[in-house]
């Protein structure tokens, strides 16, 4: 599979600190990657899971897994099949955006789509 | 576990003369609950050495419970050489008996003052030295991350992984030099295990989605780890083998950090499964997992049981990142120091974590009854994820 970091970059969901819950102004995000794979039945996707830096690096690790999962169940529950998305976490490891302030974390704690298509 | 380094350090010890038991305050010290805080420092003077054979004695010293001082105020003197070999003389100043005499060679300079501070901090406490120990840690430059071992105090840094991806989570087998530690090498965070004597390793767990958090058993026959292949980040427990892989958490929250009780029967770790991060402990054969007790602290993560199965020591947060001790039974936490990611050393008294500078992670030291400080020789980069050979 030939991954595509740019199709979806637009579709990026942001969570709350501490939380692997997506948040209603996050589906209609999610929703448009739902109906992209229903449209390209051979296309799959990898979701990344990050945090800000405000957990420690194991925890955080766990964390960012944990909402790259929540992100999967939702498409699971919307008829994407399992088998067609993968989950990876980066922890706190591939910030968005540098800096040590609300405005930085808020942006690092997110779910990324890649979109993976055959090659 | 001791330093074993190529060459071989020979100790002639010339004369070992202990009159009377070492002093009673010494005794005392040994005695107290590490969680007695402000214990008083023991004050020793050095004579004789120069440069790094001062340095290294000094910083020694300095993190063991003592505190470097004029022969005038010490309770006990140290004097010697290191002009080619590192010579030493241990005296109680107030009994005006010798404590030990000796002379080392065949070592680095370096290595023979560790050998001398070790042979001091064992003849006036009773308890073993860390000055020939190891520790790993994650050096992370740009977006990636490679492990490191150095000796305790930071220096004879090596490299051990060119993964050129996150490589993370290292955690020593005890008595061996053998290192377990996630890599994203293969797309994927995987947990590889790695013999540092041949340099050979090889794929310990590449399950689907997260595979971190490789914790040893402390007879090295098992291995206690983070997988979300069930659904969400739970703690399994599997043989050294990879075979006989057990879940034993089953919640719907991340788990993470797990870590051993010396005698190898529980298992305690950091879970949010009561809706804030607390630690937790559960039978390593499985079973139930049960709240520990952490009164005083709200989220807790990365716990680390101490080697004499006493104190468990963990992350707050409260504001900022806080290192803290409780009974290994639960009860009333002590915090200590700002700082996160601790690990014990083999002496169940000193610990090792994690301190940010201006963005920057440096790995630093604590002994925990003085409350005293040390940042290691800190390797370029951010140095993060400490943890200590045992």
């Amino acid at each position: 599979m030939t991954p595509d970091h740019n199709r979806f970059a637009a579709n990026t969901g942001y969570f709350d600190f501490d939380r692997a819950t997506i948040k209603p102004s996050e589906t209609g995000k999610i929703d448009e990657v739902v109906r992209y794979l229903q449209g390209s039945p051979t296309h799959a996707v990898q979701i990344e899971g990050h945090c800000d830096e405000r957990g420690t690096e194991q925890y955080n690790l766990s964390l960012g897994e944990r909402r790259a999962l929540a992100v999967r169940e939702y498409l699971v529950r919307a008829g994407v099949q399992a088998e067609r998305a993968f989950t990876i976490s980066y922890g706190e490891s591939r910030p968005a955006v540098p800096g040590h302030n609300e405005a930085a974390w808020s942006k690092n704690r997110r779910g990324v789509f890649v979109l993976l298509t055959p090659k | 576990m001791k330093h074993k380094s190529a060459f071989l350090l020979t100790c002639v010890v010339f004369l070992s003369v202990t009159a009377r038991p070492p002093e009673t305050v010494a005794q005392d010290d040994h005695e107290i609950d590490i969680t007695h805080l402000g214990a008083r420092r023991i004050p020793i003077s050095l004579e004789g050495y120069t440069g790094e054979v001062l340095d290294t004695l000094r910083f020694d010293l300095d993190i063991q419970g003592f505190e470097v001082t004029g022969a005038d105020k010490a309770q006990y003197l140290v004097s010697g050489s290191n002009n080619s070999d590192v010579t030493g003389r241990l005296t109680d100043r107030v009994g005006k008996t010798t404590l030990l005499s000796a002379r080392y060679t065949g070592g680095t300079l370096r290595s023979e003052a560790h050998t001398l501070s070790d042979a001091i901090v064992e003849k006036i406490t009773g308890r073993n030295g860390i000055a020939r120990t190891k520790i790993a840690f994650k050096v992370e430059t740009g977006q990636n991350s490679e492990i490191y071992v150095a000796d305790y105090d930071g220096h004879n840094a090596k490299q051990v992984t060119q993964d050129h991806t996150i490589t993370r989570d290292p955690a020593w087998v005890p008595a061996r030099r053998v290192l377990y530690y996630t890599s994203y090498k293969a797309g994927n965070p995987d947990i590889y295990v790695h013999d540092l004597q041949s340099g050979t390793r090889r794929a310990f767990a590449r399950y689907p989605g997260l595979n971190a958090g490789a914790a040893p058993s402390p007879d090295g026959r098992r291995v206690a780890l983070v997988l979300s292949k069930g659904g969400s980040p739970d703690i399994y427990v599997c043989d050294a083998d990879g075979s006989n892989l057990k879940p034993l958490t089953r919640t719907r929250e991340a788990e993470s950090s797990p870590c051993w009780s010396p005698d190898g029967r529980t298992i305690c770790f950091s879970s949010r499964h009561e809706g804030k991060s607390a630690l937790f402990v559960v039978s390593a054969d499985g079973g139930s997992m049960r709240r520990l007790s952490t009164a005083g602290a709200l989220n807790c993560t990365e716990p680390d049981w101490s080697p004499d199965g006493k104190q468990i020591v963990f992350t707050r947060l409260a504001g900022d990142f806080e290192i803290c001790v409780v009974p290994a039974g639960g009860g009333a936490m002590t915090p200590l120091v700002a700082g996160e990611d601790p690990a014990w050393a083999p002496n169940s008294r000193t610990v090792i974590f994690t301190r940010r500078v201006k963005g920057k992670r440096v790995v630093s030291l604590l002994d925990v009854p003085t409350k005293q400080i040390k940042d290691i020789q800190q390797t370029s980069g951010s140095c993060s994820q400490p943890c200590w050979a045992k």
